[in-house]
């Protein structure tokens, strides 16, 4: 093999390394959303609001079935049809309902 | 830009030469503010009772058919005959091989956490003050309604309790009852006497070397708020949470002990109820849970409670390391109606070691 082919094959396979561990973080950063992201880069995670996303509120907005949300929202008389339930949720706390 | 753009920029340069290990290190900024817990040998956790409730039908009607969610936990008439209740037994083994029990929780139903404290010689640990400190996580019915059962065997055990305590839970913990709707929904007849340390969202609270509390704020259903936290680091391993319900949520878990506490970086597993799939509902926005849970590459997740089996099957088979139980659950009086032979998840009687 020439002098100039080895190093044009060495480029190349760096060159194809390089795409794979961007790919690969950039994977690491698609998969999770960016309160995940902001909790591994050891920041506070969102807005450090416990409503910022699901990840962090699924305890509450997701654990409990939607028909109990609707019943908070109806007895309110808030809005609930097409209203996401981290957003009913968001409101029956600021009403302090929850 | 923002870092996490700034970073996503970077992997084009950086890409090939390990970029992506260095994602989950934090700030030296951060790491300067972090408190030493200290360190533990190992972490056993025996899971004296994992079934708040049999039946999650009546139990969810109990809520429905009474205000909904938002009701007062006091204010309903339970079904006493669908109590049973959540405690654990943590025992911690200090580098020096010393071993520290500790008590997690004491249940709702009173006849079912007699059952549960006799069964496991729990009675006679709190009798002789072989565990003499308890941590309440937090103030829902099945977590502390079984006060009793616990004050019986020894009325001055230390208690650690959220701040967030409303009257009814006082009434029911220095003697006393509390009635819905005409009917008595729980009672205790032995007056706490011992010290209750009121925890708050602000300090670490040690207990041990390696083991220590936080209290987290967070909005709970049945007019309930706030759950107390066990931190446990295992040296050479790293942290495990144990929790009640955790109700703040795994992610904000994680990155509390991240942020806050020396060596948190380095996750290594839970054990408790993670509160995600509490009435076996599925939504697909689990799925991100699990996806986030992963991203902190714990090794041991020892889960159960309201967790929800559907969670732990799905987690399971994307691949998280769930623990799994044995049939010792069926070797109590009583299972839960949404117990599977798949075992995929810790259950009464099980134990794990961290």
């Amino acid at each position: 093999m020439k002098r100039r082919e080895f190093f044009r094959e060495a480029l190349d396979e760096s060159i194809r390394a390089a795409q794979k561990g961007f790919l690969s973080l950039q994977e690491t950063f698609t998969e999770v959303n960016e309160s995940v992201q902001d909790a591994l880069e050891g920041a506070t995670p969102g807005k450090g609001d416990f409503f910022d996303s699901y990840e962090m509120s699924y305890s509450l907005t997701l654990a409990y079935p939607r028909e109990m949300f609707e019943q908070m929202a109806r007895d309110q008389g808030m809005p609930y049809e097409g209203v996401e339930t981290i957003e009913i949720a968001t409101e029956l706390h600021k009403r302090g309902v929850i | 830009m923002k870092r996490r753009n700034f970073l996503k920029a970077m992997g084009a340069t950086a890409a090939g030469v390990g970029a992506a290990a260095t994602i989950g290190a934090p700030s030296k900024a951060l790491a300067a503010k972090k408190a030493d817990i200290g360190e533990c040998k190992s972490l056993k956790i025996t899971v004296l009772s994992e079934t708040s409730w049999f039946d999650n039908d009546q139990f969810k009607k109990d809520i429905v058919d009474n205000g909904g969610a938002s009701t007062n936990q006091y204010d309903i008439p339970w079904d006493p005959k669908n109590a049973g209740g959540y405690a654990t037994l943590l025992e911690i083994e200090q580098l020096d091989g010393t071993v520290n029990k500790l008590l997690l929780d004491t249940g709702w139903s009173n006849e079912w956490m007699d059952y549960v404290f006799d069964r496991h010689g729990i009675d006679k640990m709190i009798a002789s003050k072989e565990i003499d400190t308890m941590v309440i996580s937090h103030w829902h019915l099945d977590h502390y309604w079984g006060i009793e059962s616990t004050l019986k065997h020894n009325d001055k055990i230390k208690i650690y309790g959220p701040e967030t305590m409303f009257p009814e839970d006082e009434t029911l913990l220095y003697g006393g009852k509390n009635e819905a709707k005409g009917m008595v929904i729980n009672k205790n007849d032995v007056p706490f006497k011992g010290e209750l340390i009121k925890t708050n969202p602000k300090e670490f609270y040690q207990l041990y070397p390696g083991v220590a509390i936080k209290e987290f704020d967070v909005p709970i259903l049945l007019r309930v708020r706030g759950e107390n936290i066990i931190y446990v680091n295992v040296k050479d391993k790293g942290i495990v949470t144990v929790t009640g319900c955790c109700h703040p949520g795994l992610l904000t878990l994680y990155s509390t002990a991240r942020r806050q506490i020396k060596g948190g970086d380095k996750i290594y597993g839970c054990y408790g109820g993670l509160h995600i799939s509490l009435f076996e509902n599925w939504d697909p926005k689990m799925d991100d849970i699990i996806k986030g849970a992963k991203a902190f590459n714990p090794q041991k997740m020892g889960c159960n409670h309201c967790t929800g089996w559907v969670w732990a099957e799905n987690a399971a088979k994307a691949g998280l390391p769930i623990v799994k139980g044995t049939d010792t659950y069926k070797t109590y009086p009583r299972t839960s109606a949404v117990a599977k032979d798949t075992n995929v998840f810790l259950t009464n009687g099980d134990t794990v070691v961290f």
